[in-house]
């Protein structure tokens, strides 16, 4: 079996007794898989992943093509994804992504030359009530302005 | 799931089997449900949407594919609702499609001009710039993928992951960036890749080897039997102006279901081939039919107290070889065999005799040729040369005086007759299984050609002028089955186009 770690495994054995097929379980097994793997699905994870699922490698590729929570390329640190969809468009979205390109150099699906972290804008993430907000990793930043944005992409560094 | 089912389809009260999908049992009622990515050697995708029924009691139209027939159902094929979300599938399809049709290759024979023809509103409502993906992407030497055309129904995706074992296709990105990718380089490593050509509904995979060369509305089309194996996948040949532009599967669920192997589709090159003999030689110098004929006749009279060695070929059809019989028992010959090339088999279609009708010359009684021939010498060699694979051994030809050669190309000879090759011809040949199967003639190569059987008969009657010999294919297979009990009540319309098993032989199926 690939080369994944014991706990890993074992917690994706975990999943896969909770549906009625293997293959049912890869959504949220790859996303323990993209986390034990540096945040990323090299051609290689992807061959593993496969291999432990029973499924053809162009399968996986295909889920990690189409949800953008799973990467084809190396990330940063951390990852930032700032919410672009209508409530946080409105309260000022676009500016904030302007700023960060300002602040930090990076723009939509660019990592910071020092690797803290990469920048993505991202469809709606479910928090139209306090938008603007931003996930990073996976907690939430919320009621964003400017100077929020700097204190926490800054603590990142 | 088994039985019969009752369905009403647009009224129309049929008995179905049980466990059909609605567009197989719409056809029991004579009614045809337009799919992109139904397949019915296909596991169900149910992604094109075209194929959406109205089954009474449901509110929403459902995919027929998806859907299997229960006891007493009704369902709508063509009413207003289904009518309409057809042309707003079509509408939806057409959207971000180039409309290259001009420049297509699959123009003629595609579903979406098909559909938008028979569903379509004529128009579209989409005023925006068209979404572009690539064109023209090299999936290796056989195939040409076009993302643009594309629709996305996977049937591609299903075929290389469920007939042919190498899932090397998948769907990548979303929305309206997604598209096919081949895993690894980028290129399909399949044998039988190229079945994804005649698999894809729309232009958007083509074949490499039939690009830009022929409209298909331009072309001729002929049914018959691929040649490349004893397998025999039944095959369409489409030629133009006598010459063979493509060949792909013909289904037939005895022999091939819907495909054949790369090599066998694309094994023709040997038919065009413009260096080919057209005339007889006699001694190396062109010269008409009753010439060398005179020369191949003073050849076998004289060598008959020497004695005549007859090696035929597993690529001459079984009226051919007949004709042979006939006129080597007319010269009292002993010795025939033929060669059998061989070859890989896998456990799909390809078959390891790489020839379509070794199993015939072996029923009309030549035996194969062993790796060791004979150290008697003979009078004459009467030889069929094989189109491919290993020909007679020098030691053999040498231990001949005089040689009377069959053969696609010039050969050193007192007499070399042109081959015909098997899309110039009506025959029939004994594939795998002891199958009988048709081959139908397609194109004249050369209207100068005479093909084989007829040059053997006209040898034959040149010997003995009581010698009758039929006039077609179909008189000549009634003679050969009424002489021999394998072929016994064998008729060429009883083959049929999709052939039938020789009982006779015993042969497992």
């Amino acid at each position: 079996m690939a080369d994944f770690s014991p706990e890993l495994l074992a917690k994706v054995k975990d999943l896969w007794k909770r549906y009625p097929e293997r293959k049912a379980a890869l959504l949220p097994a790859m996303h323990l898989i993209q986390k034990e793997r540096g945040g990323w699905f090299s051609p290689e994870t992807i061959r593993d992943t496969a291999e432990l699922f029973e499924v053809p490698d162009i399968h996986v590729q295909g889920i990690v093509g189409f949800y953008d929570m799973f990467h084809d390329e190396p990330v940063g640190r951390h990852v930032v994804r700032l919410c672009k969809t209508l409530s946080c468009k409105l309260r000022g979205a676009d500016e904030l992504r302007a700023h960060i390109k300002r602040t930090f150099g990076v723009d939509h699906g660019e990592t910071t030359k020092d690797g803290a972290f990469t920048f993505r804008c991202f469809e709606c993430l479910g928090h139209c009530t306090t938008a603007p907000m931003m996930l990073v990793d996976e907690e939430r930043h919320e009621n964003l302005t400017a100077e929020k944005v700097d204190r926490v992409l800054g603590g990142l560094r | 799931m088994s039985g019969t089912v009752n369905v009403t389809v647009d009224g129309k009260q049929v008995a179905v089997p049980g466990g059909l999908n609605l567009i197989e049992a719409a056809r029991y009622a004579g009614k045809s449900v337009p799919h992109y990515c139904y397949h019915p050697r296909l596991s169900v995708a149910g992604n094109c949407r075209i194929c959406l029924v109205e089954i009474q009691g449901q509110g929403k139209l459902q995919i027929a594919c998806n859907t299997r027939v229960t006891e007493g159902m009704s369902y709508f094929t063509d009413n207003e609702r289904v009518r309409k979300a057809r042309e707003g599938i079509m509408e939806l399809l057409l959207i971000n499609h180039p409309l290259d049709c001009p420049i297509c290759d699959q123009a003629g024979e595609c579903k979406l001009q098909e559909y938008a023809v028979e569903h379509g509103s004529g128009i579209t409502r989409y005023a925006f710039e068209k979404v572009r993906k690539p064109k023209n992407v090299s999936w290796g030497d056989k195939v040409v993928f076009d993302s643009e055309r594309c629709i996305l129904c996977t049937r591609c995706v299903r075929f290389l992951d469920e007939v042919a074992g190498t899932p090397e296709v998948g769907l990548d990105m979303r929305g309206e960036k997604c598209t096919l990718v081949v895993k690894g380089d980028g290129k399909l490593t399949s044998p039988y890749q190229m079945n994804v050509i005649d698999l894809c509904p729309v232009g958007a995979l083509t074949s490499r080897d039939f690009r830009f060369k022929s409209r298909v509305w331009f072309m001729h089309f002929t049914d018959t039997v691929c040649t490349s194996c004893a397998r025999g996948c039944n095959v369409t040949v489409g030629s133009r102006g006598d010459r063979v532009l493509r060949m792909v599967p013909r289904a037939n669920p005895d022999v091939n279901h819907n495909w054949m192997c790369d090599h066998g589709r694309l094994h023709y090159a040997f038919v065009n081939d413009e260096t080919r003999l057209t005339v007889p030689r006699v001694a190396g110098k062109g010269a008409p039919y009753a010439a060398a004929i005179a020369r191949a006749k003073a050849i076998l009279e004289g060598a008959r107290g020497q004695g005549i060695l007859a090696v035929a070929s597993p690529f001459m059809t079984n009226e051919e070889l007949f004709a042979m019989k006939e006129l080597l028992d007319r010269l009292g010959v002993e010795d025939r065999f033929f060669l059998k090339p061989m070859g890989e088999g896998d456990d799909l279609l390809v078959h390891p005799e790489k020839c379509p009708n070794a199993r015939g010359a072996a029923l009309l009684g030549f035996a194969e040729a062993a790796a060791e021939w004979p150290s008697k010498e003979y009078g004459a060699l009467l030889h069929f040369a094989p189109h491919e694979g290993a020909d007679l051994p020098e030691e053999a030809l040498k231990r001949a005086k005089r040689r009377i050669l069959f053969s696609l190309k010039e050969r050193e000879a007192d007499v070399c007759f042109p081959l015909t090759t098997w899309i110039e011809k009506d025959g029939t040949v004994v594939s795998a299984g002891d199958r009988l199967q048709r081959l139908t003639k397609g194109i004249t190569f050369e209207p100068t050609l005479v093909t084989e059987r007829t040059v053997l008969d006209r040898l034959h009657a040149s010997l003995d002028a009581s010698h009758r010999p039929p006039d077609t294919a179909a008189q000549a297979l009634a003679r050969l089955a009424a002489a021999l009990p394998a072929f016994a009540g064998v008729t060429w319309t009883r083959i049929g186009p999709l052939g039938m098993k020789l009982e006779a032989t015993g042969a497992p199926a």
